[in-house]
This record gives C-alpha cells, structure tokens and sequence, in this order.
C-alpha cells in the first residue's frame, strides 16, 4: 500500500500542478492593464469596469518627469496585457527603459497593447527649435492634456478602442461604457465652463507649465513659469525679474503641482498673489481619486482663489 | 414610330388621371394637398441628410487624411532612430588632487553610446569608449525583447552586484569603489551570454544565469589573478605620478629627455607584451582552446519590495565561479556578491526630497596550487541625501565608506573615506565636490593614501539613456 502510494503520488502531484497551472490563468480572466498616470487608470476603470484589473505605475502627488523607476513595475509590465500611456514624451523618463526590459511584446511599442492616449490630440506650445537650451523639452509639445474634460473624452475614446482592438470580445461593452463614461463628462462640462467663467482671462504663474490645455479651456493666460526654463528649476535672478513683472502686471494667481512649495509661497507673498496647490494627476490631493474630482478640484479651488 | 405610340399611351394614361383627380369630390382634395406637401417635405429633407452625409464624409475622409499624417509624424518624431541608432556621448572630467599629484586635469572617459531595436524581437547597444590609455568597444550587446526569457549575447556588463554594472560616470560618486576595482574588476563586463528570468510572483524576484570568458579584468580563466589586476591599477597611477614627474623635470633639464624616452621606449615594449597576452586570449577565444572549466559562470538573485508607498528595498545576491583561473590545474575562484539598497522618497518634497542607503559586501576565495586557499573580504556602503535648499538644479550630499582587502593578501587593506556633494543644474549636466582620505596598508600606489579631492563635471549630449540597469 505504501509502495503504491509511493509511486502514485508524483503523479499525482504533476497532475495537481498542472490543474491549478491551468486553473490560475482561468480564474483570472480580467485584462491585466498597467497604466502610466492615475488619470489613465480611473478611466480605465470605467471603460473596462470588472473586466479589467488596473494598475497605474506612478502616484499622483509625484512629478511626472522625475519618476524612480523601480523593477516592480517591471513584474507589473511583465504581465500586463496592455499598457495606457500619455505619450507626447511625457512619460520618456522611465517608460521606455521598462518596457525594454518587461519582455511583453504585446505592449512594446507599435504592440496590439500598447495604447496612447494622445492619438488626436493636437498638442500645444511645440518646441520652435528642438535643442536642449529650451530645457528638458518635449519635441511635440506640451503633454499635459490629461487636465482639459474635453480631451478627458478622446482619452477614453482611445482607451476603448486600444483595449478593443486587442480584445474584441469585448468591444460592445467597453462601446457602452465609454458611451456612459462620454455622457457624463456631457452633462458635466457645461458645468464646468459655468462655474470657470472667473477664470477667463485671469494670468497666472505656474512652476511648470503643466496647466496649459486647462487654461485653454477656461481662458486663463500663462504669464510665466517659475521655472528658467523646461525641467530647470528656478534661479534666483528669474525670481526676482519674475516677481518685478507680475507686480508691475498685478498678476493674481501662483500655482504649482507636484513641485516644493517654498518658491511658490515666496513669489506669492511678494507680488501679493494667490497661491494654489493644485493637483495634476488623480490623487494629487486628498479626496481626488477620481477624474471627474480632479477637474471639479481645479474649477472650484482655482475659481474660489481668483474670487477673493 | 413606336416612340409616338409610347407618347400617345403615356398622354392618355395622364389625361385618365387627372380626369380622375378632377372627378375626386372637393372634400378629398385636402388630404392630397397635404400628402403632396408632406412629400414636398420629406425630399427636402432627405436632400438636406444627403448633403450632411456627404460634408460628413468628406470631413471623416479628411479627419483620416490628417490622422495619418499625425501617426507618420508622430512616429518619426517618437522615434527618429526608425533607421538610425539613437546616439549619445558622455563626457566625462575630473581634476584630482593626490598624495601623488599636486593637481592634475583628467578626461577620464568620453563615451559614446548607440542603441537600436533591431527587429520586433531584440534590440542592440554599444557603448565606445574613449580613455587616456585609447579607444575600445566597452559593450556591443545584442538583447532579446519578446522572449519570456531576456537573453543578452555579446560584449557587455554582466547582472553581478549592482554598481559593477554601472558605468563609472553614472555612479553616485567620483570614484569607482576600490573593493569593487580589486574584487570585480571595476566593471562586470564580460564577453559571453546571459539570460534572465523574472519569476510570477506578487513582488519582483528575478533569476539571472550567465556563461562568459571573464567577468571583470580579471575575474576567468585568462591567466589574469586578481592579485595582478590590482597591480596594473596601481601601477597605472604610479605611472600617471611618474608622467607629472617627467613633465617637471622637461622643463628643467632636456638631457634627461633622452632617459625619458628610453622610458618611454620600455614603456612601449611593455604595452607591446600587453597586447601580445590580450592576441594570445583571442587567439585562445577564435582557436577554441578553451575549455568549458576556463570559463565563468554567473548566478544572481534579485528581489525588490515596496515596502510602502515611499520606501522600498532592493536585495541581490551573486556568484560568480571560475573552475579554473589559470591555464593550470588544480587553480579555481569563487566570488560571492551580496547587495541591499534601502531608499525612502517622501510623498510631499520639501528641503529633504530622499534618501538612499545601500552596500555590497564581497566574499573573495581562491584556490591556487601554489598558495592554497585564500579568502579576501570587503565591500562599501553609501548613504545618500537628495535635498532641495531652494538653488536652481539637483542637490545631494552623500558619504561612501569602503574596505578593500588585498586578494593575494587579505589582511592588508585600504580602507577610505568619501563624503561628496553633487550639483546637476540639469538632467544632463552634473558637477561632484568628493574628499576622500585613505588608510591603505597595501602600498599599491600613494593615490590610496592620505588626502585626495576631486571635482568631477560629467555632461551628456543627445540620447543617453543606460535604462534600466544603470537606475538609482
């Protein structure tokens, strides 16, 4: 009996293995997507709903251009069915070094799971000349188009249509979710540009020019970046010849994202401006976890900032 | 004639019908009219759909027209090297001063990089790299992309330990550490093939196996010892003091120039015998002398944790194993690697924007038939600062400890002492302050001891990028 048992049980074993090999995968049957920003991610969520399991690769108080590349977001991309990009350049940092080493040919670049979001995005403020005195710059142009609804739209019209084409199983659900998905940011928009209306024509100084297709939307006029230029942080005599002109300009308003506050409260206590931490990416402030709160965020507390 | 009667059948058929219309009572012509109307209405708007129809198509046909041109653009623009490699060079400088030198101007290495996806399947890089000592391909690797397993061919920096992978200029400080240099080589780089597998697990876990003709300068079966790499570095900077030596006495006296070339001239012949060893080694590589004990075999283990949402931990374990280190029996080398990095990020930056804390401790055992087994011990740790005291650029303070023993002689060591500071005014531009003070037991050149100060100015023009490997 226990030489029976002795012999039958590697094979049992294999067996065993084999079934929860196969039962694993079975069991998982939701698309693996990794996104590269939470915005990407939240309308992922929405598109994608049960069928799909999300992971974004960075969080949404860090800076975008400086992100630590780790290798667990290598195991993430490994698995990943699809990756959700912001393109433009925005995520060159770090995206390209993983996806070189993920091994996942689907979600290489030009791969049936590789989905940019910019696709039909007609990008502002392209470089005029592509040289590194304009600092660390974006050669199509600036790619922080997450932060205008409208374009939130054709980002989760992207997103459908990438994950359908790998996935065209699932094409009519994830049709009727971005159907939903586009009509609530409908009925949501008008809101918006009502509750805006203060912001139109206001000038403002951001660290980084990263509120430019928001400020598009609701007519406010960029007057400067804290910033010398793209990626180089402030100088002293920028500061200073900064602070000169926005007092002579009475400019009312300092933002700035995910960058140190120090610069920003200094330049707004010495030209009298208000200053506003605003969130760039889903989870830059408490309570923004989604996308719909993260442009609600931005109307309300910029509106209210240029009230007083 | 047939046309005629068709005329005349159809004058008839509309003379009946209208008979007909007129014969219709008066109170049935209404809802005729308004039929007649509604029809009216119908075909101008079905003329109006047909002419949106048409202004939709042309606009979609347009909308595609722009979208291609927008994919084409964006792909050249995304990727400028469709045909041509990505190309970058690094240029790295230093001024130095010595218990050996008073001061010296170092262009330490200018590096070009290429790199390239080759086909849907791999890619390829090289990196050429141009030092004081001349001009040689550093990597030129070719590397899977699509298999389940990364498998990289060619000449290139083996998966040993963490900042053996590293070019010099992309360490966080000046120097290379000196465990590292006698342990390793400096640099991994090897001539083989090495695959690496990253296990389903929650957390990164990753197996790396390897086959190469040496790890390091040293670490094989080319008759090199560890021992003799440490001696050609030190005779490198003696050579270096020597040079600013013969630079003083030139202005003094030009009859010693004469010694100097005789020098000079026993210099060549040395290098001459140099290249005769590296023509015999490729000779034994091209001949297949080798035996599969002359080589080098390469393990590592690698995990990574996020501990939190701002710390995180990194460890790796590696061995790498020689049968047979020279081209005689009975001789055999093991390396044993251990690293851990500790980082912490904070959610909110501030003056303190991070930290890193990390090491790497080496195990040394050579087995010789002459000298028996001898076991060396070292390693370093760092520890460093990212801060933002609100000055245009990058900021970082660190302090490198380091502990180098002697291979052929373990108890002999040189221990240093590095604290630095960094400035990168851009992610291409970087300039390091780094004192170092040395307590060398080992005599294999002054630079080790006492005090030395460096200043370091790396830059980067175009695409530099050594991914993944080389990340902080």
């Amino acid at each position: 009996m226990t030489s029976t048992f002795t012999r039958q049980w590697p094979r049992a074993a294999f067996t065993l293995s084999l079934v929860l090999l196969l039962a694993g995968p079975a069991a998982a049957q939701k698309i693996r997507v990794v996104t590269t920003i939470p915005d990407l991610a939240d309308i992922t969520r929405r598109i994608g709903k049960e069928r799909v399991s999300v992971h974004s690769l960075t969080l949404g108080v860090r800076d975008i251009h400086s992100v630590q590349v780790k290798p667990s977001m290598v195991s993430l991309l490994n698995r990943a069915d699809a990756v959700v990009l912001m393109g433009l350049s925005l995520e060159h940092a770090f995206l390209p070094a993983l996806l070189d080493v993920a091994a996942n040919p689907r979600i290489a670049r030009g791969g049936i799971g590789y989905i940019d979001t910019s696709t039909g995005v007609v990008p502002l403020k392209p470089p005029k000349t592509l040289s590194r005195k304009g600092g660390d710059i974006h050669p199509r142009g600036n790619p922080h188009y997450n932060l205008d609804p409208v374009l939130g739209k054709l980002i989760a019209r992207n997103i459908a249509e990438g994950l359908s084409k790998a996935h065209g199983e699932h094409r009519a659900f994830f049709m009727k979710n971005l159907q939903a998905y586009t009509a609530e940011l409908d009925r949501r928009i008008p809101g918006w540009q009502k509750a805006a209306r203060g912001l139109d024509g206001v000038r403002f100084v951001s660290y980084h020019d990263d509120m430019a297709y928001f400020a598009k939307r609701y007519g406010m006029r960029l007057f400067g970046t804290l910033e010398s230029a793209a990626g180089i942080g402030p100088t002293p005599a920028h500061i200073v010849q900064l602070v000169e002109r926005m007092k002579a300009a009475r400019v009312p308003l300092v933002v700035y994202g995910t960058y140190p506050s120090r610069v920003p409260q200094r330049v707004a206590r010495e030209t009298g401006a208000a200053v506003v931490p605003v969130p760039l990416y889903v989870g830059g402030r408490p309570g923004v976890d989604t996308y719909v709160k993260l442009i609600d965020y931005l109307v309300t507390h910029l509106s209210k900032a240029v009230a007083r | 004639m047939r046309l005629v009667e068709a005329k005349k059948f159809f004058l008839g058929c509309a003379a009946f019908l209208l008979g007909c219309g007129l014969s219709v009572p008066v109170g049935a012509q209404e809802p005729v009219d308004a039929l007649k109307e509604q029809l009216r209405g119908m075909q101008q708007e079905m003329g109006d759909l047909m002419k949106r129809i048409e202004e939709l198509e042309r606009k979609k046909a347009e909308a595609d027209r722009v979208q291609s041109v927008e994919q084409s653009v964006k792909s050249i623009q995304e990727s400028p090297s469709i045909l041509n490699p990505s190309i970058g060079l690094a240029i790295d400088t230093t001024f130095e001063n010595r218990a050996d030198t008073d001061g010296e101007f170092n262009l330490r290495s200018v590096e070009l990089g290429l790199s390239a996806e080759i086909d849907p399947y791999a890619r390829a890089y090289t990196f050429i790299t141009g030092t004081a000592d001349g001009v040689e391909i550093e990597e030129a690797a070719v590397q899977t992309t699509s298999l389940p397993v990364n498998v990289t061919a060619g000449r290139f920096f083996a998966d040993f330990g963490r900042f053996a992978q590293f070019h010099p200029h992309e360490l966080p400080f000046v120097n290379t550490p000196l465990s590292l240099t006698r342990m390793v080589g400096g640099e991994s780089l090897g001539t083989g093939v090495q695959w690496r597998y990253l296990f389903p697990t929650p957390f990164y876990l990753a197996l790396t196996g390897g086959v190469f003709n040496e790890i390091g300068h040293g670490h094989g079966g080319e008759g090199h010892g560890h021992g003799e790499e440490g001696e050609e570095h030190g005779e490198e900077g003696e050579e270096h003091g020597e040079e600013g030596e013969e630079h003083e006495e030139e202005g003094e006296e030009h009859e010693e120039e004469g010694e100097e070339h005789e020098e000079e001239g026993e210099e060549h012949e040395e290098e001459g015998e140099e290249h005769e060893e590296e023509g015999g080694e490729e000779h034994a590589d091209e001949g297949g002398s080798r035996s599969l004990r002359d080589l080098t075999y390469l393990g590592r283990l690698h995990a990574f944790f996020d501990l939190s949402e701002t710390w995180n931990l990194e460890v790796g374990s590696s061995l790498a194993h020689s049968p047979r280190t020279e081209m005689e029996e009975d001789s055999r080398r093991s390396l044993l690697g251990v690293d851990v990095t500790l980082r912490h990020r904070p959610l909110v930056p501030g003056f303190y924007e991070g930290f890193t804390v990390a090491g790497e401790w080496f195990v040394n055992r050579q087995d010789a038939h002459d000298t028996g087994t001898t076991t060396a011990r070292g390693g370093y740790a760092y520890a460093n600062w990212d801060v933002n005291p609100e000055l245009p650029g990058k900021w970082s303070l660190g302090l490198l400890l380091d502990s180098a023993p002697e291979l052929d002689n373990p108890d002999d060591t040189t221990l240093s002492l590095s604290p630095y500071i960094t400035w990168a005014p851009s992610e291409f531009n970087r300039l390091r302050l780094q004192y170092t003070h040395g307590w060398d037991d080992v005599g294999e050149s002054e630079a080790h001891d006492g005090a030395q100060v460096y200043l370091q100015w790396t830059t980067v023009l175009g695409s530099h990028t050594h991914g993944f490997r080389e990340r902080r």
